[in-house]
């Protein structure tokens, strides 16, 4: 009897949440997405908060130049990308103009950063494209794009993120290459499917 | 009958605690009523906010790519983080590089980028800055912008966002259709509906080529001897002349052998048409003698590769000299970058 009350509860459970929503929307179900419970706007804007990368986290390795005090909070790869994430700041003895700064021979962007598989010695760094010259030949890298963060502020804590191509596969820890900082060795590597 | 009725203020209160008891971290992957609308969630990002103060920072949600009709629509969410120490507003789009500046889809599976369309009367496929770009503490809005359309076999994206180019924090499943139900009244806030996105016909009308650029990957060797930027139609090697040659010589050195057999090996098995191996140098000597060492170089090199390449390409030798340094001649460091050769050649699809 408790079984089937039990039953009979979370029928209609499902049945209610199912029955909240004004409107068809696009095809989440082809998409993978599963049916949660309904949320005020904020409560989900606090969950979106706790799920965005904490710059105050416990970082998984950290490095700090004559510049730059960088944090490396994830490196997630992939059979076909990688993606990095930092928490960086101005080191006490930063190079600023103001509050702008500029990576010393970046651009004022992550494109230059690299990281290292020490088993290969095979280097990646982020992925370019051309803005100015759709479809063009491959111009001169110093006018490139990058799929990387652009870094303007540095007088908070501030989360970058870089994509870049494969690592090889299996590569369990990386060096993490940022301009004027020393090498930030053995960090760890997240393989996702 | 009686007995489900009698059950409905407990399945309420269970609804209500099930609300009450979210895990956080959990949004992402899950499609959730908020208000009266289902909002899924897909990726989510974190940029630091920008204007008065800048205190806090502009967290916010990636909803659904997906496929319409004439493009690839996005649909984001955005709002400042709640910080107590400050009122301020903040912008996260619409300052330095207009109304979608940093929107981009990077699709590995297509070896591309593509960035918002323009529609023929000259405006953004995208929300107007005016009605998302400043979002308060809390208060989520929802924007959009239309990309051109992607391959049919295009399952997953990545999306770059925010005027720090914020790539957002997984890859981004591809669906199909616009979201609904739509609202006509900007802003949109999040649960109120979505935007509506322009009619197909004005969709059609847009230029996808302009908006699609070939995506380069950066590879090299751990001691900056050999750098690779690669497209899915074209190579650029470079290689740093200390390496391959002495000082002011263009005779090949030992290490070069190894570092030329593995574009050697690529030529042989991809590469196609005409294969330039073009020269540089540093600023040190007169013009004349860095032009003519740069060719000389260049030539060697060219030479080198000949018998490792195959019989699908052939060479163009290309003397710059001193006239495209790539990093500044007033430091050791840059005068080594500027000191180089480059082979670029096509790969076979």
């Amino acid at each position: 009897m408790r079984t089937g009350l039990a039953a009979l509860v979370v029928a209609v459970v499902v049945t209610l949440c199912g029955c909240t929503t004004g409107g068809a929307s696009g095809d989440s179900a082809s998409t993978g997405l599963v049916k949660g419970d309904p949320l005020t706007a904020e409560q989900y804007y606090q969950a979106v908060v706790s799920a965005v990368p904490d710059p105050n986290a416990v970082p998984l390795a950290s490095g700090e130049g004559r510049s730059y005090h960088v944090d490396v909070l994830s490196v997630h790869a992939r059979p076909d990308s990688t993606l990095v994430t930092f928490a960086m700041s101005l080191a006490g003895n930063g190079e600023a103009s103001g509050d702008v700064v500029s990576l010393r021979g970046g651009g004022g962007n992550l494109k230059t950063i690299s990281l290292v598989d020490p088993a290969s010695g095979t280097t990646i760094s982020p992925a370019l494209f051309d803005p100015e010259n759709p479809g063009g030949p491959l111009g001169p890298v110093a006018g490139l794009d990058c799929a990387c963060s652009a870094i303007v502020y540095l007088d908070q804590v501030t989360v970058v993120t870089a994509w870049m191509g494969p690592l090889p596969t299996g590569t369990k820890t990386v060096t993490v290459r940022v301009p004027t900082v020393p090498d930030i060795e053995n960090v760890p590597v997240t393989w996702n499917p | 009958m009686k007995k489900v009725f009698g059950f409905g203020p407990v399945v309420i209160g269970l609804v209500a605690s099930l609300s009450a008891v979210l895990s956080p971290s959990d949004v992402v992957g899950t499609t959730r009523a908020v208000g009266s609308v289902d909002v899924p969630t897909v990726a989510v990002f974190r940029v630091e906010s920008f204007g008065v103060g800048r205190s806090g920072a502009v967290v916010g949600a990636v909803h659904a790519v997906n496929r319409v009709e004439g493009g690839t629509v996005l649909y984001w969410s955005a709002a400042l983080q709640v910080d107590p120490t400050t009122t301020n507003s903040s912008c996260l789009f619409g300052i330095h590089g207009g109304p979608v500046d940093g929107l981009a889809l990077v699709v590995p599976q297509a070896s591309a980028v593509y960035a918002p369309l323009v529609l023929a009367n000259g405006e953004y496929a995208a929300s107007d800055p005016k009605e998302v770009a400043w979002s308060t503490s809390g208060r989520m809005l929802v924007g959009y912008a239309v990309f051109p359309e992607l391959p049919p076999d295009v399952s997953e994206v990545y999306v770059r966002i925010g005027y720090l180019h914020q790539m957002a924090d997984r890859p981004v499943p591809v669906g199909d259709g616009p979201l609904e139900p739509t609202v006509d009244k900007v802003p949109v806030e999040l649960g109120a509906g979505w935007p509506v996105i322009p009619q197909a016909s004005l969709l059609k009308g847009a230029d996808p080529a302009a908006h699609t650029f070939p995506l380069y990957y950066q590879t090299g060797t751990d001691d900056d001897a050999v750098a690779t930027v690669e497209s899915s139609t074209e190579v650029l090697t470079t290689f740093a002349a200390d390496v391959l040659f002495a000082k002011d010589s263009a005779d090949l050195s030992d290490e070069a052998a190894s570092a030329l057999a593995m574009v050697g090996s690529d030529l042989k098995d991809r590469g196609t048409g005409v294969v330039v191996v073009t020269g540089h140098t540093d600023s040190d000597g007169t013009d004349a003698y860095n032009m003519d060492l740069s060719r000389r170089r260049a030539q060697a090199v060219a030479d080198a590769l000949v018998p490792l390449s195959g019989k699908n390409v052939t060479f163009e030798v290309v003397a710059k000299g001193e006239t495209e340094p790539i990093a500044p001649n007033s430091t050791p460091e840059g005068q080594q970058k500027n000191r180089r050769v480059t082979v670029e050649y096509e790969v076979a699809k």
